[in-house]
């Protein structure tokens, strides 16, 4: 383990590096060990640099068993002397465990707490501004989907209750590893019921669109053509919000959903989220920012109870048409300098997303380009 | 007590010049630090033995989270007093 080293080769390697004799090598370190310990009695603390610290600490009186004997003995209170090596010096005493990290280790609990738990966490972790909304729908999910799905995953939900049983009692050591396949088994299965739930939820939203989707466009249609010329478009919208509400849908129309809508913000919404509602891609939320760039300061940050404008898109995310370009250039320039006024790193995507859909508006705007970028742009293809 | 004042003190001792104790004492630490990073242990004495032992695997909890949390093993380093020392500081 531990290489021992005697005094007199740390000597020779001290002289060897500075260029000093052994000798006064030597008598350095004797003296600083000397004056190490003046120091300590003088002050009750020592730094070092490059070294750490050497400090007196003072241990109050306790009581303690004689290690011999087993008597019980009082330890008269005394100062101890502590060294505590710098932070640079630990971790590179630590090099070869740099690496290992704390781990948190798997607690035994009871499966549904644990499918809850789990569930809950991994909702947690890859959907964030869903996360809230999606707990209150939670439960009933869960009921409804287990009704749904019980006539596919019927097998594993038949095997549940058996796996339950055979964990209750304490197994004779040959049945464990014989357990610990099936558990194995079990947590897959749990995963993928997990897994179809958060499918399921990330539809939910979306069955619940249609039903003002398909009522609103003809409506709107209606309404704009009687009214717009002489009402500003947001009261168009508000009205058409509360005749969606009222009116039951008696018509199914044809779903016109690329329609012109409005949207009152939510606690956990996002841009993205909204795109993807509104428009089936998350990619075309820079279109909503340009429409609403008065309204959301910061792109990455929206404030709930605000109402948006869905400005309608003609084509679609893989074609479109002259107008959705231009739209979407603008959003993605608008969002270059949001970007770049935070100095965030998808600043010249935008950029680039930008001049690949207009590279007219490019030059127009120009100026408000950072230079760097420019050239940046110019020379990535 | 700090650095400085260590080598200016050493360097009365000495009898001489500080630019000098300050190149040794920055060679020593170099020294030392080598050894100790390549887990070898050395006695200077009158002042102890320097050291690192590894420290082993253990499960601990964390209190914010509460959860038992594995805490991997490292490698520390050591010092123990010279009995002289540890005489002297009573």
């Amino acid at each position: 383990m531990a290489e021992k080293i005697s005094f007199k080769s740390l000597i020779h390697d001290i002289s060897a590096r500075s260029g000093f004799s052994q000798n006064i090598s030597r008598v350095f370190v004797r003296e600083m060990a000397a004056v190490i310990r003046e120091g300590l009695l003088e002050d009750g603390v020592v730094h070092l640099t490059g070294l750490g610290i050497f400090r007196l600490r003072d241990i109050a009186e306790r009581r303690g068993r004689s290690p011999a004997s087993g008597q019980e003995i009082i330890i008269p209170a005394h100062r101890k002397v502590y060294f505590k090596p710098e932070k640079r010096l630990r971790e590179l005493i630590n090099k070869q465990f740099k690496h290992l990290k704390p781990l948190s280790v798997p607690e035994k609990s009871v499966e549904k707490e644990k499918e809850l738990d789990s569930f809950n966490r991994f909702l947690n972790d890859s959907f964030v501004d869903g996360a809230i909304e999606a707990k209150v729908e939670k439960t009933e999910n869960l009921t409804e989907i287990k009704k749904k799905k019980e006539t596919v995953y019927a097998p594993t939900l038949v095997q549940k209750p058996e796996k339950k049983k055979s964990i209750s009692p304490p197994p004779p050591s040959y049945l464990q590893e014989e357990e610990q396949t099936s558990r194995k088994g079990l947590y897959a299965t749990i995963l993928l019921i997990l897994l179809l739930v958060f499918a399921y939820m990330n539809y939910w939203p979306l069955d619940e669109n249609p039903v003002r989707q398909q009522d609103s466009p003809p409506l709107q249609a209606q309404q704009t053509s009687m009214e717009a010329p002489s009402a500003p478009e947001k009261t168009v919208e508000k009205k058409i919000k509360e005749k969606a509400v009222t009116k039951p849908p008696d018509k199914q129309a044809a779903p016109e959903k690329r329609a012109l809508r409005s949207h009152l913000t939510r606690h956990g919404e996002s841009l993205w989220r909204l795109a993807r509602r509104y428009y089936d891609n998350g990619y075309l939320w820079p279109l909503l920012y340009e429409a609403n760039h008065d309204k959301i300061k910061n792109p990455d940050f929206m404030i709930q109870g605000v109402t948006l404008t869905i400005p309608a898109l003609q084509g679609t995310f893989e074609h479109p048409t002259p107008t959705d370009k231009e739209m979407l250039a603008r959003g993605h320039l608008r969002a270059y300098k949001a970007y770049r006024t935070r100095n965030h790193k998808e600043a010249l995507n935008h950029l680039r997303v930008a001049s690949l859909y207009d590279p007219g508006l490019m030059e127009k705007y120009s100026a408000e380009i950072d230079r760097q970028d420019e050239l940046l742009l110019s020379t990535v293809p | 007590m700090n650095t400085r004042e260590v080598l200016k003190r050493i360097s009365q001792r000495m009898n001489r010049p500080e630019k000098e104790t300050r190149t040794l004492y920055r060679h020593s630490v170099g020294v030392i630090t080598d050894h100790l990073a390549s887990q070898k242990s050395f006695t200077i004495p009158q002042l102890g033995t320097f050291g690192t032992v590894e420290r082993k695997e253990r499960q601990g909890y964390n209190p914010h989270h509460k959860k038992k949390m594995s805490i991997p093993r490292k490698m520390v380093a050591f010092f123990k007093p010279a009995r002289a020392f540890k005489e002297a500081v009573q």
